[in-house]
């Protein structure tokens, strides 16, 4: 069984044109109590991500992405703030959950890890429709399961066989069948391709955008790979040390970040191509501080390359510069940009 | 001083028309496929493939660390002159840190999690018969600050430190012995794109001049930051091998090609994220003739049997590589 490429949609430019908000989040903060003090790993996010759009969130470990996205799930209570999916608020107690649950789907980053070793895909694939009630019995969605497959581009053979049977990229399409069959309008991928080889990496993301137009999703994506997000998001997010840093179109933040954590970013992915090598690269000195204890001002400071005594009593609002553009929360934005 | 001098010139590594193989019901099968390559001391080459290309058995062969029941069934490998495959076990112990360090690609995992740092160090050191206590001191103070850490990290425990310092440590570790020959396993993929920033710049820095580097990874991006050389591995084989600007100017291969197209960038005007087609052939099946054919887009009649690398400086193993 081979995969079958996926060589005709390109992923950009794409048109943009649902302004319909699908997901919003407002002022949200998440802590988590370690020994007797006050992780906090979430701090103030707001954004919002119509129907349709592809959504980036990028940060290093320990950013806070994860728990956002839990949080959006309604995994986690947030400490303040709210989140709605079309409209009903996630954390507001109620029989809703259920339909959201079903709304809201998550795709991992290992594929392997997230299907049972012991189960056939069509167990696989049964399982969680099951559990949403979308049918009493399993004969009675065999035909989407058969649909569902092909639309990932997989045969119907493969509802007999296990995990093991399957590749890498494989794998992912099948995890992304099962979430398929549930009918989902938002799709929370935690680094969906990275553990996937560079080959099969593109392959998928076409898949994703092919499936994004077909079957009306929208795409809440978290990575680390800012030159893949640049190329398949709408949106994107920049976190630090729980906070939104600059967020506005994907493209534009890639290309002309305003924010030094951005560009050290930016700077630090390496990219195979002779220009790119020559750049004068940035090496950010430190380690991220801790999220118990952050910084004063700006929590970017200790480690900011053009860090001056403002940034350190100050907190820069998360804005507009003066001179217009995307939002970024820096009292000197562009300055480091484009290094 | 040198532990390499009492075995000869220290000269690098060369690796001549290397085979791994496992046997499975009586059958050969073989990984790695003829690998011939070569690391002098001061250079840096790359080894660059996908998952299941043999790349990772190459470099632990450089060890004598091939996992059973996986052996060399041909070839050979020379490090300062001496024949790693038929190393005694005691040789072996001599070369293995000594002559030839290793930069695993987990840093949680690599380190023992009941020792102190320095305890670590001083276990390496005495292996390798530095037995005086203030030599010891002078050593470790001079690679730790190599690579940018505090003598303090000495009285931690590896769990006090972050995986960017507990790979900073390796990197030390592999340092101290005085080696020739450094293998790097995907040195930086368990880490963040800001700290791999930092450890990258440490490799292909002043730091690692005096050793030959053979660093694995998956990611052309990293193995350009780091090496003047690269050998792209697919299907057991090397299909391309050359310095780096020659690779990236004017690729050669089809599937080198297809990697670089493949790749996101930030350059909005060059497509990418090209897809190839089908997924790497899984070792033990890997199609007859030229292993890339089954996915290769300009494949012809001659690409049922298998195309020798071939070339000068810049090396491509294709049969259509002066047309392409």
């Amino acid at each position: 069984m081979s995969a079958t490429g996926e060589a005709t949609l390109p992923p950009h430019p794409r048109p943009k044109t649902a302004t319909t908000p699908l997901l919003e989040v407002a002022g949200l903060h998440v802590t988590f109590p370690v020994g007797g003090r006050r992780l906090q790993a979430v701090r103030d996010v707001s954004l919002t991500i119509n129907e349709g759009a592809v959504f980036a969130i990028v940060g290093e470990s320990g950013c806070g992405k994860s728990s956002l996205v839990r949080a959006i799930c309604g995994m986690y209570q947030p400490s303040a703030g709210s989140v709605r999916f079309r409209g009903i608020d996630v954390h507001a107690p109620g029989e809703h959950w259920r339909q959201i649950r079903r709304g809201v789907q998550l795709l991992f980053q290992e594929p392997l890890p997230s299907l049972n070793p012991r189960h056939t895909i069509r167990r696989i694939f049964w399982e969680p429709m099951q559990a949403n009630r979308l049918a009493s019995d399993m004969r009675e969605v065999e035909a989407d399961m058969r649909a569902q497959l092909a639309s990932v581009g997989l045969g119907a053979e493969a509802l007999d066989r296990y995990p093991r049977d399957f590749s890498g990229g494989q794998l992912q399409r099948i995890a992304l069948a099962r979430i398929l069959l549930l009918k989902p309008q938002l799709i929370c991928a935690d680094e969906p391709v990275s553990a996937l080889d560079v080959s099969v990496q593109a392959q998928v993301v076409h898949l994703l955008e092919r499936l994004r137009v077909e079957q009306a999703l929208t795409y809440l994506i978290i990575s680390h790979d800012l030159p893949l997000v640049s190329r398949i998001a709408d949106r994107v997010a920049v976190m630090y040390l729980g906070e939104v840093v600059e967020t506005g179109p994907a493209d534009v933040v890639s290309r002309e970040p305003q924010h030094p954590y951005t560009a050290a970013l930016r700077s630090a992915t390496p990219v195979a191509r002779m220009d790119e090598l020559q750049r004068k690269r940035i090496i950010l000195k430190g380690e991220p501080p801790s999220p118990i204890d952050p910084p004063s001002g700006c929590a970017f400071h200790t480690r900011c390359p053009i860090a001056r005594a403002r940034c350190r009593t100050e907190k820069p609002a998360l804005q507009p510069p003066p001179g217009g553009g995307h939002r970024v929360a820096c009292h000197f934005p562009g300055e480091m940009g484009n290094a | 001083m040198d532990t390499a001098t009492a075995h000869g010139a220290r000269t690098g590594v060369v690796v001549e028309n290397l085979h791994i193989a496992h046997r499975k019901r009586g059958q050969l099968i073989e990984i790695v496929r003829g690998v011939s390559l070569s690391v002098a001391v001061g250079e840096r080459l790359a080894l660059v493939g996908e998952s299941g290309t043999g790349k990772s058995l190459t470099a632990r062969s450089l060890l004598g660390l091939l996992p059973p029941p996986t052996f060399v069934s041909a070839g050979s490998i020379r490090i300062d002159g001496i024949d790693v495959v038929g190393a005694s076990d005691a040789q072996l112990r001599r070369v293995r840190g000594g002559i030839v360090s290793f930069i695993p690609q987990d840093p949680m995992s690599a380190l023992n999690p009941v020792r102190r740092i320095g305890r670590i160090f001083d276990e390496v050191l005495v292996r390798h018969c530095v037995v005086s206590k203030a030599e010891r001191r002078d050593r470790i103070a001079h690679v730790l600050s190599g690579v940018g850490l505090q003598q303090v990290v000495l009285e931690r425990f590896p769990h006090q430190l972050s995986g960017g310092m507990k790979q900073r440590v390796l990197i030390a570790l592999a340092l101290v012995t005085e080696p020739t020959v450094i293998v790097a396993d995907e040195p930086t993929t368990a880490l963040d794109a800001t700290v791999q920033a930092e450890i990258l710049d440490m490799l292909s820095g002043q730091l690692a001049q005096k050793v030959a580097l053979l660093m694995i990874t998956h990611d052309l991006g990293v193995a350009a930051t780091v090496c003047q050389n690269i050998a792209i591995m697919y299907g057991g084989t090397i299909v391309e091998y050359g310095p780096i600007h020659s690779i990236l100017g004017a690729p050669g291969h089809p599937y080198t090609r297809g990697l670089l197209a493949a790749a996101p960038d930030f350059d909005p005007d060059r497509p990418c994220l090209v897809p190839i087609a089908g997924s790497p052939p899984v070792a033990g099946a890997f199609p007859p003739g030229c292993a890339f054919s089954p996915r290769c887009s300009s494949v012809g009649a001659r690409c049922q049997q298998e195309p020798a690398l071939a070339g000068g400086d810049h090396q491509i193993a294709c049969w259509f590589a002066s047309r392409s």
